[in-house]
């Protein structure tokens, strides 16, 4: 176990090197100057923008440019933005509030979509199942920004139970709302992967095994059914943890919650590479890290793939 | 007003404007509690809260106090830091102190807090944006060197401490303006605190303006108190106690946050959110700004091939229907432009620009005289802010001449790039404001190597003459005269299309009686209405 452990996060390290440089190498390919973007319409004067370029290395060649932020990456250096703020800093500002949306809105959605699932999966082709789909159809048929403005507007502005917009009422009331949302949209496909996987475990030969030696139906549906269901449940939990965190940037811009999504956007806008490559650097790191706990966790449920 | 202006450009999502129901709106304003004046403001997450680095910045205006200012009450630049600022020949300006004046942490507002500030501002490996501030200053090129190497000297030779009350500032060339540059926020002083320990001063600025920085939590909220030490006029002021700058990401955001009651005052409205707030939030939340100081215009740069033509440039002009796009994609919150400059300066003469009238069988007939165009017109634009306009008017250009246009939109970036790089490969539609009040800052783009003229790359010794001769008179009416000249020879040559003046709205509660200095919009002005 531990071996396999060291020998995962030693794969890590090229995993690593070969995302930061295919995200540095996209940011420099982008079309447009940073330097250019720091004030619009009006260019900054010569010499400005040649200190600029200077300070930031930007007239090196790519790989030279690469080779210094990889220097300093190592060094636990995340470089400096246009403005001169620390990126490392820009980042640890934003990643706890995108940190407590994420989670926020991926135990939320556990919970709705487990129970849907569950529910749906054990009344397989009855009324509930049936009630089960149509709520999933409805919330993946519907865009996600739809039921974020109308869910803003109703409970933020009418009814005035949130702020509709900042986090000004810290956690939970002010991450509740927008967490919602996000759950009640990722629930629908949590829902209906629980289910079918669920009704395929329940027409799986073992349970009649089961359900032969006697065994009660709430141990054969718990002890049996539920937990061989949980396994593909379990890696798509995993991995949806990891893309809740990079993925909330429309959720973020409609409740103005300044999370990592916005600051990625603004970034990639302004083509400031040392900004994006940070975050997508500790984005992979997070993803990887979430990918080896559920690969981990499997053994736990599964003993046919323990090591 | 004259501070520094960046034409920021408000990206918003076609997504985020789906109108939210009608919904009414308590009569209570936003953060009235508890008797205290409390007004707060949209704002974006700042850069930097000292005005030398980030010049725009709203935070930075409202903490500092200028040399010059215009006052909200009369609407004109008047001495606020400054007792006097005088000259015999616009290139020698004697600048006399009020006494007595303090910063925020009781250290003195002397000459040399403003020489500081600016030789700082002015050493451009500091890299800071206010730079572009000092180029007219004699001195300017010994801190900027090009080559990259380190300036010999660190003070603008043009800065001179007569003695604690009295500098004199040496320019390159005469310009009767200067006393508008004064009103600029990278010409804010510095108090000791902002050399001793910048690190810290970045985070905790102290300046001598109506208003005194109290917090920055950021990515949240910039908190700003009223300063009981300031000696200016209530003109340079403004009625709230505390003001609250609350970050936001958009301004759909943030609109939506007014909606709630949790928001006292919005700027740079977008025109589609202008209709949606008059019919959610009323008319009487609609703040209209007094002066135009934007235009919005296609420039056809003069290092692209097959578009030199005048007749040509006319005959695109010409089929330009700009009183129907006003009318109907801008709602009316635009007027067409006929001319080089905005109505709102001296300078301005309706109809000096005679192609700007559509007639669109003069247009063609006009066409014809040029040659014809076989070509493709190219026209690039910002993908976000603008393309619904420009759609509009390639539309227009290429019914009403039947002419091929081709649209090149991009990212805001690489637009400036392009245009900075001299890389275009067609005309480029684009806005542009001034900094402060004056025509110099809209026909600059017209002389060589004048703020903004790299769009272009236009040229004209005749043009430069009479620039440099209007920027020399300190007589305004006579000032005025010359730069109307001037507009009117480079208007011979088109580099420019006029297209629209755009109306600027503000949103604001009951609480917050909106005011803008000379057609800018600033926060701290707003007046307490509760």
């Amino acid at each position: 176990m531990l071996g396999y452990t060291i020998r995962r996060i030693l794969q890590m390290v090229p995993v690593v090197i070969g995302a930061t440089f295919i995200i540095y190498a996209l940011t420099f390919l982008m079309p447009g100057d940073p330097v250019a973007a720091l004030t619009g319409s009006r260019p900054l004067p010569e010499s400005t923008v040649a200190q600029i370029r200077l300070a930031y290395h930007l007239d090196d060649p790519f790989l030279v440019q690469y080779g210094n932020y990889m220097l300093g990456l190592v060094q636990g250096n995340f470089g400096i933005d246009f403005f001169g703020r620390p990126v490392l800093g820009l980042i640890l500002e934003r990643l706890p509030v995108t940190f407590a949306l994420a989670m926020t809105a991926w135990a939320l959605k556990m919970v709705i979509g487990l129970a849907i699932g569950v529910y749906g999966g054990l009344r397989n082709g009855q009324a509930g199942d049936h009630f089960a789909l149509v709520f999933t159809v409805i919330f993946l048929g519907i865009p996600g920004f739809v039921i974020a403005l109308g869910a803003q507007t109703v409970f933020g502005v009418q009814l005035g139970w949130v702020d509709p917009a900042g986090i000004r009422a810290g956690w939970p009331l002010a991450f509740i709302l927008p967490a919602l949302v996000m759950a009640i949209e990722a629930s629908a496909g949590l829902a209906r992967l629980t289910r079918t996987s669920l009704v395929d475990v329940l027409r799986a030969e073992y349970l009649r095994t089961a359900r032969a030696k006697g065994l009660s139906p709430r141990r054969v549906i718990w002890g049996h059914a539920l937990r061989n269901a949980m396994i593909p449940v379990v890696t798509y939990l995993g991995l949806s943890l990891a893309g809740m965190l990079g993925g909330a940037v429309i959720i973020e811009a409609i409740f103005n919650i300044p999370g990592i999504g916005g600051l990625m956007v603004a970034a990639i806008n302004n083509k400031e590479g040392t900004v994006v490559v940070g975050i997508a650097t500790m984005l992979v790191l997070v993803y990887l890290l979430f990918n080896l706990f559920v690969d981990l966790l499997y053994g736990i449920i599964d003993p046919r793939v323990r090591i | 007003m004259s501070k520094k202006k960046l034409i920021a450009v408000a990206a918003a999502s076609a997504a985020f404007m789906l109108a939210a129901s009608g919904c009414s709106v308590g009569a209570e304003a936003g953060g009235a509690a508890g008797g205290e004046k409390r007004l707060s403001f949209q704002l974006a997450e700042p850069t930097s809260l000292v005005p030398h680095e980030s010049p725009g910045s709203q935070v930075a205006m409202a903490t500092c106090a200028n040399l010059m200012e215009v006052n909200v009450e009369t609407q004109e630049l008047e001495p606020l830091a400054a007792k006097s600022v005088t000259s015999e020949d616009a290139t020698t300006w004697n600048i006399e102190l009020q006494e007595g004046w303090t910063f925020q942490d009781g250290s003195p507002v002397t000459a040399d807090s403003f020489a500081k500030a600016w030789a700082k501002t002015a050493t451009g490996s500091n890299a800071w944006q206010g730079n572009g501030s000092f180029v007219s200053f004699k001195g300017y090129k010994e801190l900027n060197p090009t080559d990259g190497s380190k300036p010999t000297t660190k003070t603008l030779s043009g800065v001179k401490v007569i003695d604690g009350n009295n500098l004199e500032v040496t320019l390159n060339a005469a310009n009767a303006d200067f006393p508008k540059v004064l009103s600029t926020s990278p010409l804010c002083p510095l108090p000791e605190a902002a050399f001793s320990d910048p690190k810290a001063y970045e985070e905790n600025p102290v300046s001598n303006g109506p208003y005194k920085f109290v917090s920055w939590n950021h990515n949240q909220e910039v908190v700003l108190e009223k300063w009981d030490g300031f000696k200016g006029a209530a003109g340079f002021s403004g009625g709230a106690d505390r003001l609250v700058g609350q970050i936001y990401t958009a301004v759909d955001a943030a609109y939506t946050d007014m909606t709630a009651n949790n928001l006292d005052m919005i700027r740079n409205v977008p025109a589609t959110m202008v209709s949606k707030a008059k019919s959610q939030l009323g008319e009487e939340s609609l703040y209209e700004v007094k002066t135009g100081s934007k235009q919005y215009t296609l420039q056809i740069p003069e290092y692209v091939k097959g578009l030199e033509d005048p007749d040509l440039r006319r005959a695109i002009s010409m089929s330009i229907d700009r009183e129907a796009i006003a009318a109907s994609l801008l709602q009316g919150y635009a007027a067409a432009s006929d001319s080089l400059v905005p109505p709102s300066l001296d300078s301005y003469k309706a109809g000096s620009c005679e192609s700007c009238t559509f007639d669109a069988a003069g247009a063609k007939d006009l066409l014809k005289k040029a040659g014809g165009f076989d070509g493709t017109f190219i026209i690039e634009h910002n993908s976000t802010s603008d393309a619904q306009l420009v759609q509009a008017i390639s539309k227009q250009i290429q019914d009403n001449l039947g002419i091929k246009v081709q649209l090149k939109p991009m990212l805001g970036t690489e637009l400036e790039a392009r245009r900075n790089n001299q890389k275009l490969e067609g005309a480029v539609f684009g806005l542009w404001g001034w900094s402060y009040k004056s025509s110099d800052q809209y026909l600059s783009q017209y002389e060589t190597g004048g703020d903004g003229n790299v769009t272009t790359g236009y040229s004209n010794d005749g043009v430069d003459k009479l620039l440099r001769a209007a920027r020399g008179e300190q007589d305004e009416a006579k000032a005025a005269t010359l730069y109307a000249q001037a507009e009117a020879v480079v208007m011979k040559d088109m580099p420019a299309i006029p297209l629209f003046i755009p109306t600027d709205f503000g949103l604001h509660t009951k609480c917050a009686v909106m005011n803008d200095a000379q057609g800018d919009l600033q926060f701290y002005r707003a007046g307490y209405g509760c």
